[in-house]
């Protein structure tokens, strides 16, 4: 009986969903082999292994139910920001920042937990309220405020941003109101100022260098500048695959991790990267196409604050690597290394696939939505 | 919690559906900024980042292309380039350790090696241009951070011999002195540009391709003939030792054509290393230095008062037994005289007689003949730095000046001056301007001189080197020989003659019949005896007795006694070492390879580098005709 239900389940799974993964999957490994085959193969191999465990743990996700996501919620929060509070205490440092827990067996990053974590307790709030009222936003604010003002403090600037913009897509949807929305717009360039002065000296220099990065092109803006050499010398149609000579000639830094794109841009043109953008395009389409037809408000809250979290790290990375955005080290999801980021990435499109399968084994008039959207 | 569940989800729907669509809607306004940055970088941008790519990838450099060659009038190689190895380094790659053995194979001092490479981090010479014998120990070694680059050296065969004339090149590949200064853009040739592509941290990827291919200089035929040269050299040399001289020079000139055959001067330099002589010998004195001819400059005295038809060959004129007062001063001879001839007074070397004659002609008389032999002006011979000679205008002369200069005082000439004005004497008349590239275009010649002028000057010439004259020590034997000969005191830094410095100089023309070559031999402060009949005509008769035979020019006068070829020989492998070795070039390095082939006058075709380890045909002396000879050489 058990596993006719797992088939079952599986079988309602949003056909597109698993297609436009798999051909992400296709893309992002292919990269990947041109960064790295030149040098360590096995960060390759290890990759299709993180590939496979970020499968099992879709699958595994698409099954459990939404009710009992909604029970673990609030736990799954508390125990994430327990762990984020931990950190500062008896976090290691690594390159600088206090991002790491030692568990003994693995090296965790509470703040790569408790952005889930809080996406899922923000949608479990709102989604009996409607974001209008003072008490709602409060307590909203401070389910975000507190792991961003733990996060913030690391450092770890990046993940901080992402997470609040995140929020405040989960925030809008839940019917935050437009007034205070441009109420907020409006104190923008006073909260930037006021993060500038709190900045710590490599953050703001990577600020600077966002500005003029030919300022110092051998040092901090090294980077940026290689970054838009590789982009931009492969043209309409790239360079062939590894034949890139940027990649080669390691003229590009960090081009497994961070700088995947300029591969990319560099061995396939702007061909390659309007392929990437289409699939990537067609995937935030398709998941907020799922959560505008999830059968209940929390489903759509989820779908919508997962969906935002990707959304905003290709944004980030994209802008970052091409010169439009300040270097903060933001992974490209699906195609940069990392086994973490992949296998909870996936988990969590596990989540919307759940949410898919759910809203279809609702009765048509059980399901939200119209049929046209 | 029950309570959210059973919230039927379409309360809120369409709240959250226009929001949904809001948020849609800023993720495509997401997209297109994306797009249109990639439009940016991947179209409008492209050209200039993928120029950028270029530059940090792509290393350019230039490959020097090998320099002309040298070449004597038959073609013999008086100047090469061959690849030498040069030793760089990486200097921050370069263990501290092995500084020590390092210094111990390239033969520098330790402690200032340490201190080069320990200032430098990227790339710095160690030594450039040297032995392949240095590069195998080196390669053996195997010290990290060495760079062995090949580059181009200079070879000179005959070394000294050619110094002066050839010059030399720098480290850079450029001519500083001599033909190779002053033919510098024709021997240079283009030198390659070679890309190679290079990653980020500075390494050299494998398979570098030309951008343009290196031309190599074009190759210069000179009118010297090697031998000539040497045995001018050699003679020279032997002169200068014998009277313990200062410096020298010797012009060896063809009259007929005005190609120069040898120009020598001492003291010589070694061009292979000329960075361990001084300037001061590096120059080329038959070109550079002025002196004062003395009674040389007599013939074109007594030509001058031929042509102005007041004189003739057997005019009697009083020599004043040896004190003629002209103006404040007064005129000596060596030894006195009473009544001559015109003839005598040039053969006995007679100044009172000289001045005489140019007091009775006026100075212009006497400056405008000066000035058509050639003096006070360059020759035009093709090289830098060839001095004009003094020559005062005759508006300037007083009766002092007039007489001094008709026996060769007040007035300064270059050897190859004296060489160009006695060709025109050799000539009959005619002035061939002195060149030393060989051209197949004849050289600028004009008439300076009758013929029946030239005939008397010729007779008087002879007499002044026979046992009659002054001259007879440079006659060789079976040949003829019209020349005179000069003695003049040098003037001090005040212009105050000295009583023991004194130019010794021989000019003249052999065979008389048929004149073949032009000598001019300078000897300057030599010790003891310094009458240029006893200092220079030797030089002359040495270097006439050689290169006479040499150059297959027949005896016109009955010899005394027979003519020893074997001096030949002697004058022309003047390098005992490798005399001795025969014709075997085996175990020879490539540059004594080439300097024995350059004295045996064969041509020399190599292979590979290193020493030689074969050779064809074994004995090329035996081969009868063959000129030839192949080598091969190994490391």
């Amino acid at each position: 009986m058990l596993i006719a239900n797992v088939l079952d389940s599986w079988r309602a799974i949003d056909r597109p969903l698993l297609l436009l993964l798999t051909l992400l999957a296709t893309v992002g490994l292919t990269t990947l082999y041109s960064a790295v085959h030149l040098g360590d193969l096995h960060i390759w191999y290890r990759q299709i292994m993180y590939w496979c465990a970020g499968i099992a743990a879709f699958l595994f996700m698409s099954l459990v139910p939404l009710r009992f996501l909604g029970l673990l919620a609030w736990p799954v929060f508390l125990v994430a920001l327990l762990a984020l509070a931990l950190v500062p205490v008896i976090g290691e440092v690594k390159m600088g920042a206090r991002r790491w827990l030692d568990l003994g067996i693995v090296h965790l990053q509470p703040s790569e937990i408790i952005k889930w974590a809080l996406m899922l307790v923000l949608a479990h709030w709102l989604a009996n309220r409607e974001a209008s009222d003072w008490k709602t936003i409060i307590v909203a604010v401070l389910l975000v405020g507190i792991p961003a003002g733990l996060i913030v403090i690391q450092p770890d600037l990046g993940t901080t941003l992402v997470l609040l913009m995140a929020a405040a897509a989960v925030l809008m949807a839940g019917g935050f109101p437009w007034r205070y929305f441009f109420g907020l717009l409006a104190m923008l360039p006073a909260a930037g100022w006021y993060l500038w002065q709190h900045m710590h000296d490599y953050q703001q220099k990577r600020v600077l260098m966002f500005l003029d990065p030919q300022s110092d092109p051998l040092g901090a803006g090294y980077h940026v500048i290689q970054s838009m050499i590789s982009i931009g010398s492969g043209g309409l149609f790239g360079k062939g695959y590894l034949h890139g000579t940027q990649a080669r000639l390691h003229f590009l830094p960090e081009q497994h991790t961070d700088f995947i794109f300029s591969v990319l841009a560099e061995e396939f043109g702007m061909f390659g990267v309007c392929v990437l953008l289409l699939l990537f395009g067609l995937l935030i389409f398709r998941i907020l196409y799922i959560a505008s037809l999830a059968f209940s408000r929390f489903a759509s809250l989820l779908c919508i604050g997962i969906v935002s979290i990707l959304t905003l790290y290709m944004f980030v990375n994209i802008g970052m690597v091409s010169g439009m955005l300040p270097v903060v080290g933001v992974p490209l999801p699906f195609v940069s290394y990392g086994g973490s980021a992949l296998v909870s990435m996936l988990a969590m499109l596990g989540i919307i696939a759940r949410v898919g399968i759910e809203s279809r084994q609702q009765l048509p008039w059980q399901r939200g939505g119209s049929a046209l959207l | 919690m029950s309570r959210l569940w059973n919230r039927p989800a379409n309360r809120y729907r369409p709240d959250i559906e226009r929001r949904t669509q809001l948020l849609s809607m800023a993720v495509a306004m997401g997209f297109a900024v994306l797009l249109v940055r990639a439009v940016d970088l991947h179209w409008w941008q492209a050209d200039a980042l993928a120029a950028k790519a270029r530059t940090q990838q792509d290393h350019q450099y230039r490959i020097e292309a090998a320099r002309g060659a040298i070449l004597d009038r038959q073609g013999r190689i008086l100047a090469r380039s061959m690849e030498a190895p040069s030793i760089g380094a990486i200097a921050r790659k370069i263990p501290v350790e092995r500084i020590t053995e390092l210094a111990q194979v390239l033969g520098l001092d330790e402690s200032m090696l340490r201190q080069r490479i320990q200032k430098h981090k990227g790339f710095i010479w160690l030594k450039r241009q040297t032995t392949p014998t240095v590069e195998a120990q080196l390669a053996a070694l195997n010290i990290p951070g060495i760079r062995i680059e090949r580059e181009w050296r200079r070879y000179y065969p005959l070394g000294p011999e050619t110094g002066h004339v050839l010059g030399f090149v720098g480290v850079d590949n450029h001519g500083l002195e001599g033909v190779e200064y002053s033919f510098d853009r024709v021997l240079t040739g283009e030198s390659g540009l070679r890309v190679i592509r290079r990653d980020a941290q500075g390494r050299a990827l494998p398979g570098a391709s030309w951008l343009r291919q290196p031309r190599p200089g074009e190759s210069l035929q000179l009118t010297l003939d090697a031998g000539v040269q040497s045995i001018a050299y050699a003679a020279l040399a032997d002169g200068i030792e014998k009277h313990h001289a200062q410096s020298g020079s010797v012009v060896v000139m063809q009259p007929k054509t005005g190609e120069v055959l040898a120009m020598v001067s001492w003291p010589g330099f070694n061009p292979n290393n000329f960075h361990q002589f001084s300037p001061a010998q590096w120059r080329n004195r038959a070109l550079t230095d002025v002196f004062e001819p003395g009674s040389v400059m007599k013939p074109f005295t007594v030509a001058s008062a031929l042509e102005s038809g007041k004189w003739q060959a057997n005019s009697r004129i009083f020599c004043e037994n040896g004190n003629f007062k002209v103006g404040r001063f007064v005129i000596h001879d060596a030894h006195p005289m009473g009544w001559e001839t015109l003839k005598t007074v040039l053969a006995h070397s007679s100044n009172i007689g000289a001045a005489k004659v140019a007091l009775s002609l006026g100075a212009d008389r006497l400056y405008d003949e000066l000035v058509k032999f050639g003096f006070g002006r360059r020759t035009g011979l093709e090289l830098e730095g060839e001095a004009t000679g003094i020559l005062a205008s005759s508006h300037r002369w007083g009766r002092v000046e007039t007489a001094n200069i008709a026996f060769g005082q007040g007035v300064a000439v270059t050897a190859i001056q004296l060489a160009a004005a006695f060709s025109a004497l050799a000539n009959h008349g005619i002035y061939v301007a002195p060149h030393l590239v060989y051209a197949h275009a004849k050289a600028e010649r004009h008439r300076i001189l009758s013929t029946e002028t030239s005939a008397i000057l010729e007779d008087m010439l002879r007499m002044a080197s026979s046992r009659e004259g002054t001259g007879w020590r440079a006659v060789p034997h079976g040949y003829t020989v019209a020349g005179k000969t000069g003695t003049a005191q040098r003037a001090d830094a005040h212009g105050e003659y000295s009583d023991h410095h004194y130019t010794s100089v021989f000019a003249g023309y052999v065979p008389v019949a048929d004149p073949q070559l032009v000598i001019v031999v300078v000897i300057d402060e030599p010790q003891g005896v310094y009458y240029g009949g006893l200092v220079a005509a030797p030089v002359f008769r040495h270097i006439a007795e050689a290169a006479l035979p040499y150059l297959g020019v027949l005896p016109d006068d009955t010899p005394v006694f027979p003519i020893q070829p074997a001096v030949v020989q002697a004058a022309i492998t003047n390098s005992p070492d490798l005399g001795s070795r025969g014709m075997n070039f085996i175990g020879l390095s490539l540059r004594e390879a080439y300097r024995l082939a350059a004295s045996k006058g064969l041509e020399l075709h190599t292979h590979g580098r290193g020493w030689v380890t074969r050779q064809d045909p074994m004995y090329p002396d035996q081969l009868s005709g063959q000129r030839m000879v192949e080598v091969w050489l190994h490391e």
